[in-house]
């Protein structure tokens, strides 16, 4: 799980040019959105693209992107339930 | 640079909710050239009384034509808007309007609209633009259009209503959710249209030139045509005559999604010239710029 957290941070500061952020220095409860990373929306869609597209899966709404995307723990919580094989690195499109 | 406003917004139009039932029933009884000399002679006593506004056309108006500018000027400021709002709830009692393609890009943003193809369309505070989005619905293009929520805007209701085959509104005061409704939008195909001469609600703002000063303008619509790698045309509607626009139609930005920062410098310098193209317009017609709301200068 560490280690899906870490992919996950990198690909936070990579899809976002987080430039000054390095992966590791994310934890894994601090906010994304609002403080500690303070992203914008556009950097929260761009965000939800990028993991739709990475892990087969769908965030359909706005309710649900805040739950997801509240900090790297719900990310990875969140990405687990809905594709269980994504922490594998194995890829499942959602039915 | 800018923060997106998380808190619901409720904007209000200026002027009492009758108001726009008023000109329509006004329109429908009184010859033209009586309706605009009673609406320029409402216009001359409202400059006092709105005094924000007043300031900001002031501003606006002694800069593009490099003079103070009188009362009287500031009230045809005020009619003009007046006229293309006429335009615009005529159109939500569906009266025909006849929108013309005019300038160097014309061909080429017909073209392409003959294509059907999606793409991201911009547009400003300015003249008839605010018929721009209904116009492309008219003809066939499936679009989204973000609008800020007015609450007593019943003609935005009625537009819809014409055009609810092919036209859906993205309310700007429900932020929450203007990102998915736009995700939405784009992944289905279809097309978006927006405002981008205002930041309330814009989640990226950069610096840019315009009349002689910097401002921040939202620049949210190039990060949306490179996630989403659509072409991205700006116009605006310039009134020539009742009931008919000219449509002028700027040069295409085109994204090169693999460079993203190369995209955003490049639609930096495509944004500066469009303001370019557009003060040369209102230089030419300067009571058309309707953003009356103080200047975001930085």
């Amino acid at each position: 799980m560490d280690q899906f957290k870490l992919k996950l941070k990198t690909i936070i500061v990579t899809t976002l040019n987080l430039e000054d952020v390095a992966p590791e220095d994310i934890p894994d409860n601090e906010p994304l959105f609002g403080a500690g990373l303070n992203l914008d929306s556009i950097d929260a869609l761009e965000l939800v693209l990028k993991v739709e597209k990475e892990f087969g899966i769908k965030i359909t709404s706005s309710e649900e992107s805040k739950q997801a995307l509240a900090n790297v723990d719900t990310l990875a919580e969140f990405i687990i339930h809905r594709n269980p094989d994504a922490a594998l690195g194995t890829q499942k499109s959602e039915p | 640079m800018s923060q997106f406003h998380s808190e619901a917004y409720v904007r209000k139009n200026l002027g009492p909710q009758w108001g726009p039932d008023l000109l329509l029933l006004l329109d429908r009884i009184l010859p033209s050239r009586v309706l605009n000399f009673f609406v320029l002679c409402a216009c001359y006593f409202c400059v006092p009384l709105l005094k924000s506004q007043t300031k900001v056309s002031t501003d606006w108006l002694w800069r593009i034509r490099g003079k103070k500018p009188h009362h009287s000027e500031i009230a045809r400021h005020y009619y003009h808007f007046i006229l293309s709002l006429l335009e615009l709830l005529r159109m939500s009692k569906n009266t025909r309007h006849v929108f013309n393609c005019v300038g160097a890009n014309a061909k080429h943003f017909q073209d392409f609209l003959k294509s059907g193809k999606p793409a991201l369309f911009g547009t400003f505070h300015i003249g008839n633009s605010d018929l721009l989005g209904y116009a492309l619905g008219e003809r066939g293009h499936k679009i989204g259009m973000i609008r800020m929520n007015s609450g007593n805007s019943a003609e935005t209701r009625r537009l819809v209503a014409r055009f609810q085959e092919n036209v859906k509104i993205v309310w700007v005061d429900k932020p929450e959710n203007i990102f998915f409704e736009i995700k939405r939008i784009l992944q289905s195909g279809e097309s978006l249209a927006m405002k981008c001469d205002r930041l309330e609600f814009s989640s990226k703002g950069e610096l840019f030139y315009f009349a002689g000063r910097q401002y921040e303008f939202p620049f949210t619509i190039y990060h949306l045509a490179i996630l989403f790698n659509l072409p991205l045309w700006f116009c605006v509607g310039v009134p020539s005559g009742k009931g008919i626009t000219d449509v002028y139609p700027f040069s295409v930005f085109v994204p090169d999604v693999l460079d993203k920062g190369t995209s955003l410098r490049k639609g930096k310098i495509h944004f500066q010239s469009v303001l370019n193209d557009i003060e040369e317009i209102l230089k030419e017609n300067p009571y058309l710029w309707f953003n009356f709301l103080l200047p975001n200068k930085y």
